[in-house]
């Protein structure tokens, strides 16, 4: 309920109110969080998993973000910030509405478990990866969108959005050992699910 | 003598920038001169790029920013 936030352009100058954004801020809003906007999409859609659950959430959560837009601190990290609300918001509301997929076992994937399969016939790095190039972006998608949620929000955050532990551990909120453990296990059970895909689409055979 | 296991356990944490600034010189130093560890660095550095292009590319819904630019000018919850 926002009903008092107010947007005509001509409030008055800055001032410490309490409505939401006055002018000033509320253009700072647009100047700042906006551009911001394709990447937060892009979050949102490994998140849910679907276009119009993902459009649904970044409303929502630009939203909340622009309600406590005069709470963030000009100069701080605007990112993770967003990026916090985002995920906040994911867990509060969209979550319960979606069923987690259950094609990942919990269990611990060896450290080496992708390498050793592509190194097998003793092939060189590059020429490994050569092999995941060639893997459509859907089949990369659909891999991340399997893991178990606590590891497909860490891998997001550290590998496609580029957040460091710290930044992870604050957007999260849990401490940076549990951040450390959930992208270990993500990573090495996305690199098991990207072996499945390649065995499947015949790129690769045991 | 420089145990490779226990340079691959840090390689993640190297990848991620998140080493000082003296054991990322020890990792450097080791992989070089070690080739099965610098493969491995190798593969993950390069399996990361590729997975990171693969899920960057997004086609951001037509109108979107403008459907929240409309949002926030008038909020009330629908």
């Amino acid at each position: 309920m926002a009903e008092q936030a107010r947007e005509e352009g001509t409030a008055d100058v800055a001032g410490a109110g309490t409505l939401p954004l006055d002018g000033s801020l509320g253009e700072r809003f647009e100047r700042d969080a906006l551009p911001l906007l394709r990447e937060i999409y892009g979050a949102a859609l490994r998140l849910t998993r679907n276009p119009a659950d993902a459009e649904d959430l970044v409303q929502e959560a630009y939203l909340r973000a622009y309600r406590g837009f005069s709470g963030f601190q000009e100069g701080t990290n605007l990112r993770a910030w967003l990026h916090r609300i985002l995920t906040n918001t994911f867990i509060n509301a969209y979550r319960k509405r979606q069923r987690e997929p259950q094609t990942v076992s919990e269990e611990e994937v060896p450290d080496w478990y992708l390498y050793e399969k592509l190194a097998g016939g003793g092939a060189e790095a590059s020429a490994e990866t050569k092999v995941l190039e060639s893997l459509p972006d859907e089949d990369v998608q659909e891999a991340l969108a399997s893991l178990p949620e606590r590891f497909r929000l860490a891998v997001l955050l550290a590998d496609v959005q580029g957040f460091s532990y710290k930044e992870i551990a604050e957007i999260l909120e849990v401490p940076i050992g549990t951040v450390m453990s959930r992208l270990h296990r993500g990573r090495r059970a996305l690199e098991k699910l990207l072996w499945d895909v390649m065995k499947e689409r015949g790129l690769v055979s045991d | 003598m420089i145990d490779c296991n226990e340079i691959l356990r840090s390689l993640d944490a190297y990848l991620d920038g998140e080493l000082s600034s003296e054991d990322s010189r020890h990792f450097e130093d080791h992989i070089a001169s070690c080739f099965p560890c610098h493969e491995r660095q190798e593969f993950r550095r390069v399996l990361r790029q590729v997975v990171r292009i693969k899920l960057t590319r997004v086609d951001l819904p037509p109108g979107l920013a403008e459907r929240i630019r409309g949002a926030i000018k008038s909020p009330e919850d629908g």
